[in-house]
């Protein structure tokens, strides 16, 4: 897992780096999709994107520096992170990745439509409550899956039409002939 | 060598001591204004220098949670900060380096940092420090298109998508003026955002619940918190060229030029403090709708430069 991670960081930095070796495979990609040639401008040629390469140099030599010189400090004694006063925090406490995009998914909940269950907590001394929160993802949860699994079930009705049959089937296709042959006369 | 050419070189020179040099001076400017305002004397402007210095001595504590990426932050902050200033014009005379496109380089530069910044802050394992870091990106994400939609209308105005040719575009403004009323303003509000400053966080608030920025950066200490401070000055200072920029006379020449730059950026830092002196920071579920208004704005000049 953190091998694989770590392929995917190294080629988003190697392109953010060297953006010039990924710019002939993207138009060709363009090409590709577009069905012809030269419909786009290169995108070198809209960007100079060596440019990249060149300030990355002086980013880095800055940011070793900047790095010796930030972990040559004098080091104290290795103490825990800072708890504002309370000095037992677990696991149960940690901030975890849907804590962290709360803020967003709470922002675009007309989007995202999160998925929350209990947590309130009322009056004093109050049991225990559960709480669960959980986005679904908007294109394949909410639409793709539910889309298809609707098209299943619609087209589930038509099994019939596969009755196992090598002559059903090849009816079928005679049918099908006739009726473009009809549409081409007509 | 031509006189154009050292002319040139003085000139980049001069651009490269300003970026290294004059950011402390900005938050000095800022307190000194809010304490004048208070009716206090205040720290010394200069106050920032010192306690540069004084951190660049210190013993610094790393929490034992922390790993090498703890230190990417602040050193990345101040990395991408000094590149970044490479990109933006001080005023109307063109920047060290430029070229077509810098303008999206500029704002994923910052961009980084603030990756880089919020990979130092979960590094902790500290909850809070998970709050900040979470409450900045969502808030980033909320300026970010302000400032591209001020980019778009400056890049239709001026025809190019260079920092050097947008801000300090020597040509006639036609029918640029309204809009760029409104792209300042929202450039404003992002500025305020970006830097941390009242209405959006309060820089000297040290209630971790109510932090952004500066819950980000409760651990560090000795050379990494020197550089976090100075990274932040260095932002103020780079977002503060390109806040001015566009006002700046135009073709005043270059002594003129950087006495009108240095001048502007004064300016923008006493309105900074005079700001901060007169009103408090929002609520925190006000700040989405104020960083809102900023995209407004700008897509308002936008939309002007389209019709």
């Amino acid at each position: 897992m953190l091998a694989a991670m770590g392929i995917l960081s190294l080629a988003c930095a190697g392109i953010g780096l060297v953006p010039v070796l990924m710019a002939k495979p993207l138009d060709r990609v363009v090409s590709t999709l577009s069905g012809t040639e030269q419909v786009l401008p290169s995108l070198d040629n809209l960007v100079n994107l060596s440019w990249l390469t060149v300030l990355a140099i002086p980013l880095l030599v800055v940011g070793f520096i900047l790095w010796k010189w930030a972990a040559a400090t004098p080091r104290g004694k290795e103490q825990p992170t800072w708890g504002c006063g309370y000095l037992a925090p677990n696991a149960r406490m940690q901030y975890t990745a849907s804590s962290f995009a709360d803020g967003l998914v709470q922002g675009m909940g007309w989007v995202l439509w999160p998925k929350i269950q209990g947590g309130r907590v009322r009056g004093f001394f109050p049991f225990p409550r559960r709480f669960q929160s959980h986005v679904p993802d908007p294109v394949l949860d909410r639409v793709a899956d539910p889309g298809l699994n609707g098209a299943a079930f619609l087209l589930s009705g038509l099994r019939f039409l596969q009755a196992g049959h090598m002559s059903i089937y090849l009816m079928y296709i005679l049918l099908t002939l006739l009726v473009l042959l009809i549409w081409m006369v007509v | 060598m031509p006189e154009s050419h050292l002319v040139h070189i003085s000139h980049v020179l001069l651009h490269l001591l300003t970026a290294l040099l004059l950011p402390p001076l900005i938050p000095g400017l800022i307190n000194k204004v809010k304490a004048l305002m208070a009716g206090r004397s205040g720290p010394p402007v200069l106050q920032l220098y010192y306690d540069l210095a004084k951190l660049s001595r210190k013993q610094a504590v790393f929490s034992r949670t922390t790993t090498w990426v703890f230190l990417m932050g602040p050193v990345g902050t101040v990395a991408v900060g000094l590149v970044a200033a490479m990109l933006v014009p001080f005023g109307h005379l063109h920047a060290p380096c430029g070229f077509q496109g810098d303008v999206i380089l500029f704002a994923y530069l910052f961009g980084l940092a603030r990756f880089l910044t919020v990979l130092s802050a979960l590094d902790t394992g500290s909850s809070f420090e998970g709050m900040g870091a979470a409450r900045e990106v969502t808030f980033a994400a909320l300026a970010e298109p302000a400032l591209f939609l001020g980019f778009a209308a400056l890049a239709k105005s001026t025809g190019s998508l260079s920092l050097s040719t947008m801000l300090a575009h020597t040509g006639p403004l036609f029918r640029f003026s309204g809009p760029l009323v409104l792209v300042l303003a929202g450039w404003a509000i992002v500025y305020m955002a970006e830097n941390s400053r009242i209405p959006v966080d309060d820089p000297n608030t040290h209630l971790e619940l109510t932090m952004i920025h500066e819950v980000m950066v409760l651990d560090h200490s000795g050379r990494p918190f020197a550089l976090v401070l100075y990274g932040a000055s260095l932002k103020l200072l780079v977002l503060g060229a390109l806040l001015v920029g566009p006002i700046l006379p135009r073709n005043a020449g270059p002594l003129l030029d950087w006495l009108a730059f240095y001048l502007a950026l004064g300016v923008l830092a006493a309105g900074v403090g005079f700001a901060e002196s007169i009103m408090a920071r929002f609520r925190m579920t006000k700040v989405p709708q104020f960083l809102v208004a900023g995209v407004l704005a700008t897509a308002f000049a936008f939309l002007l430069m389209l019709v």
